[in-house]
């Protein structure tokens, strides 16, 4: 269907259109609001020059996700994207009354800003940093994510300080890798509650998973510890036949996990408001607390 | 002997010598059929062809000798326009092409040029025939493609020349199946189905095994024989002395001695000549 | 003494036959024990999940259509391309040769994964958003076309002058002699470079993961991912596109020897 659809575009030389029309005829939703964010945004007259009347008018909203990190984002085997933020996002643009189109780039081109249009909106789990306010602008929070360490189960390390000096594992362009750097103190969107190890070496991949991989494959000697997120670090702990281990219970730092839209992009002012009014309404109604709990097992939608 | 057999395919008057070349007979008010006049070619620094002028009259067949080197084959690709002569001017039934080193002219003179060799067709030493077309597809080729011809008629016309060089069983072979001496024979009948005023032979048999070179010649003699125009350059001197109405001997790119092969080959008056076929008797006495 | 010879004939054949089919023999067992020793090799020492074979494998075979797809299209594009920069290069103007060879020096000059990206980030800020499949498809057509375009002028050239000096000499313009005498010859010289460049193709098309296209191997990373094991993941997608390679490779075979039958496509010189 994908394939398809990419040799209609192809043909027209168009980009993808499907389901261009759904808009105006989804029916409203659960909530409480009668009628949904698009139809009362057309009824404003919101143009179609800014984001929102670009999404409303299209009547597809095209969302970046990374889709290896379940139990947040991930596609199976039947094409579905399933996940809490997956959910987030198809209940978010059901409120708005469009369909969801999914792209999957790398992560470090969603953090970067300067999207050039390919996508309206991430929703996959990313957390707010001045540094990425510059290119970016964050919507309330969804949820709250902490970072954590892993160790190796023979590392005499037991806390932060134990950690000076030595080589410290993230994915590229992540709120973790950033932390190993330089911290997030005197950050006003990041809750620091540990400073970073001092003389910390960063080493990165592009992705989270490959420190683990490359540790799991043999190369021990490539990190001596790796920063990620509770859910992250379980399932490693889960895939490494006990190697591998919680330095311990404490958070280094809570950040506030959020959509984010492009600064570069058509207008988006009215498009965060429409947003965050969603946002509070799946806050309020306990729709984010159930997709949390179905998804996670524990509710991180509160701070 | 040659001028008998042109005599008979002009039965209706008498035959007059033209003032361009003495000793000829045509009939009167009779047009050239090629002229070539003042070729020059210079290759850099390098003189090809000095000045060498060619009248050819309708049913004649010209003979062009010299030693390897000597600018023989140069003058005959000059004709039509294979080589662009330096200087000098060709007319093939009433179409003049001149010389134009400068480019100058544009798409007009090009256009001239492919009517030169419409009126001329070619054989190669190489035969260079088309290894992707069946033997009726290279001669129907440029027939169909050029002139515009519908394919019946042109393969009508085909199979016909086919016949004439003994091939029409081959009509469907393609040509790396041939020998190549019916590789070149394929090549005659594709030249002759373009149906040209002037047969051009550079160096024909040169190519081929000594066995095939008597095939060849013999469809060549025949053409002759049958009041074909043809200029073929070539090694055979007994097939000039045969075959030809007259013979021009080129020597380092001009035309040394002209007439009957009688004249040049049996008593050659210049010098150069003289050289050539001694060399060549003595050879001819060897074997 | 007639029938000797027959007889000895026979015999010859026969020997020759028992010898290639030997030949054979051996060499299909060489194959099968490399084969062999590579799987025993990843299975003792990779730790190799059945099931999780048995879940990621169809998992990334629904990225071969995109593969597929996109090395079709792209393949189609760097054909047209590489005929044009051929013509240019051959091109007496030197507007046209100057194009053409720029293109050629510049896009086999630099990395088909900066033009990928070229094509992917730095067009939007002009304005112009490709969609990802077309990214990947402009990189790689236009990244083979810059090669192909010096395989076909070769071919081009290989055709022999004497060729175009018949042509032109029955009265042909230049351009139906290119077009109906040296383009058919040369197509017969190029045909194998396509295929081979085809084959390439697939497996360098992997690069499109990059740019998020749901293909092979950003399904085999994305798969591996989730469960920690892109290893495995990254061993099934290698044997996919082995296996792809092999079809086209085999393909590719099948067109050649059916261009070259009758020897149509040899005419010896002299």
């Amino acid at each position: 269907m994908k394939i398809k659809s990419t040799l209609l575009a192809l043909l027209a030389g168009a980009a993808l259109v499907a389901g261009a029309c759904g808009g105006s005829t989804a029916s409203p939703s659960a909530s409480t609001t009668a009628g949904t964010a698009c139809e009362k945004a057309i009824a404003a007259g919101e143009p179609s020059t800014t984001l929102l009347g670009k999404i409303c008018a299209a009547g597809v909203i095209k969302i970046a996700t990374d889709p290896a990190y379940p139990p947040y984002s991930e596609l199976n085997a039947a094409g579905e994207y399933v996940g809490f933020d997956s959910d987030t996002a198809r209940e978010t643009a059901k409120r708005l009354g469009v369909t969801v189109e999914w792209v999957t780039p790398e992560w470090a081109a969603i953090t970067a800003g300067n999207w050039g249009g390919r996508w309206d909106i991430s929703i996959g789990s990313m957390t707010q940093t001045e540094d990425r306010a510059k290119v970016v602008d964050f919507l309330d929070p969804y949820f709250y994510e902490s970072g954590y360490l892993i160790v190796p189960t023979d590392s005499a390390a037991t806390k932060v300080s134990d950690l000076a000096g030595k080589t410290i594992c993230a994915g590229e362009s992540t709120t973790h890798s950033t932390w190993i750097t330089g911290g997030f103190g005197g950050s006003a969107v990041v809750d620091q509650y540990n400073e970073p190890p001092t003389g910390a070496v960063l080493k990165t991949y592009p992705t989270d998973h490959q420190c683990i991989e490359a540790y799991l494959a043999g190369r021990t000697d490539d990190w001596d510890a790796m920063a990620q997120s509770r859910e992250f670090i379980e399932a490693a702990i889960a895939e490494s036949n006990g190697k591998l281990r919680f330095l311990n219970e404490e958070a280094n730092f809570a950040g506030r996990i959020s959509f984010a839209l492009d600064k570069s992009g058509p207008d988006t002012a009215s498009a965060i408001v429409a947003l965050n009014e969603i946002i509070a309404a799946m806050h309020a109604d306990g729709t984010l607390s159930k997709f949390s709990m179905d998804n996670l097992g524990r509710d991180v939608t509160k701070p | 002997m040659s001028d008998m057999k042109r005599l008979s395919t002009t039965p209706a008057t008498h035959p007059i010598h033209p003032a361009e070349t003495p000793g000829v007979l045509v009939k009167p008010g009779a047009e050239p059929v090629l002229k070539a006049t003042n070729i020059t070619k210079w290759f850099g620094e390098n003189h090809v062809l000095r000045g060498a002028s060619i009248t050819v009259w309708p049913g004649e067949t010209v003979c062009i000798l010299g030693r390897s080197g000597s600018g023989k084959s140069t003058f005959l690709r000059s004709l039509n326009f294979l080589e662009d002569p330096t200087d000098g001017s060709v007319e093939v039934d009433g179409v003049v092409v001149s010389a134009d080193p400068f480019h100058t002219e544009g798409g007009e003179r090009a256009e001239r040029i492919r009517e030169v060799r419409m009126r001329a067709g070619m054989v190669f030493q190489e035969f260079n025939l088309f290894p992707h077309l069946s033997v009726i597809e290279n001669c129907v080729e440029a027939p169909v493609h050029v002139k515009g011809m519908d394919r019946k008629e042109a393969e009508a016309i085909a199979e016909k020349y086919l016949a004439k060089v003994g091939l029409a069983e081959k009509r469907d072979e393609y040509p790396s199946r041939l020998s190549g001496g019916q590789r070149q024979r394929v090549a005659i009948a594709r030249a002759l189905t373009m149906q040209p005023k002037v047969l051009l032979f550079d160096e024909p048999t040169s190519a081929l095994d000594p066995t095939l070179v008597g095939e060849v010649l013999k469809v060549m003699a025949d053409l002759a024989h049958e009041g074909r125009t043809m200029i073929v350059v070539t090694h055979e001197m007994d097939f000039a002395h045969e075959a030809a109405d007259r013979v021009y001997y080129m020597d380092k790119g001009e035309f040394a001695e002209v007439g009957p092969p009688e004249q040049v080959i049996d008593a050659p008056k210049d010098p150069r000549t003289k050289e050539f076929l001694s060399r060549f008797r003595t050879l001819g006495a060897k074997k | 003494m007639h029938e000797e010879a027959e007889v000895l004939a026979k015999s010859v054949a026969a020997d020759e036959g028992r010898r290639s089919r030997n030949w054979q023999t051996r060499f299909r067992l060489v194959w099968g024990g490399i084969v062999f020793l590579l799987i025993a090799f990843i299975l003792i020492s990779l730790n190799v999940e059945i099931s999780f074979i048995q879940t990621a494998a169809p998992f990334i075979l629904q990225g071969v259509g995109l593969t597929l797809l996109v090395s079709a299209v792209s393949i189609l594009f760097a054909t047209i391309f590489a005929i044009a920069g051929a013509l240019g290069r051959l091109s007496r103007s030197a507007l046209l040769n100057g194009i053409a060879s720029f293109y050629v020096s510049f896009f086999r000059g630099t990395p088909l994964i900066l033009q990928l990206l070229f094509w992917y980030l730095a067009l939007p800020q002009v304005g112009i958003v490709l969609d990802p499949i077309l990214c990947a498809i402009a990189a790689l057509a236009i990244n083979y076309g810059a090669y192909m375009t010096e395989i076909f002028r070769a071919g081009i050239q290989a055709v022999p002058l004497g060729q175009r000096e018949a042509a032109a000499a029955l009265g042909m313009a230049p351009r139906t002699a290119f077009l109906r005498i040296v383009a058919p010859q040369a197509f017969r010289i190029i045909v194998p470079a396509i295929g081979n460049d085809f084959v390439a193709m697939l497996k360098d098309s992997a690069l499109a993961s990059t740019v998020g296209l749901q293909e092979i191997l950003w399904r085999a990373r994305n798969v591996g991912a989730k469960e920690f094991k892109t290893l495995q993941t990254f061993m099934i997608a290698g044997v996919v596109y082995w296996v792809l390679t092999i079809v086209f490779t085999a393909v590719q075979n099948r067109i050649e020897s059916r261009l070259s039958a009758g020897d149509r496509n040899k005419e010896a010189k002299g």
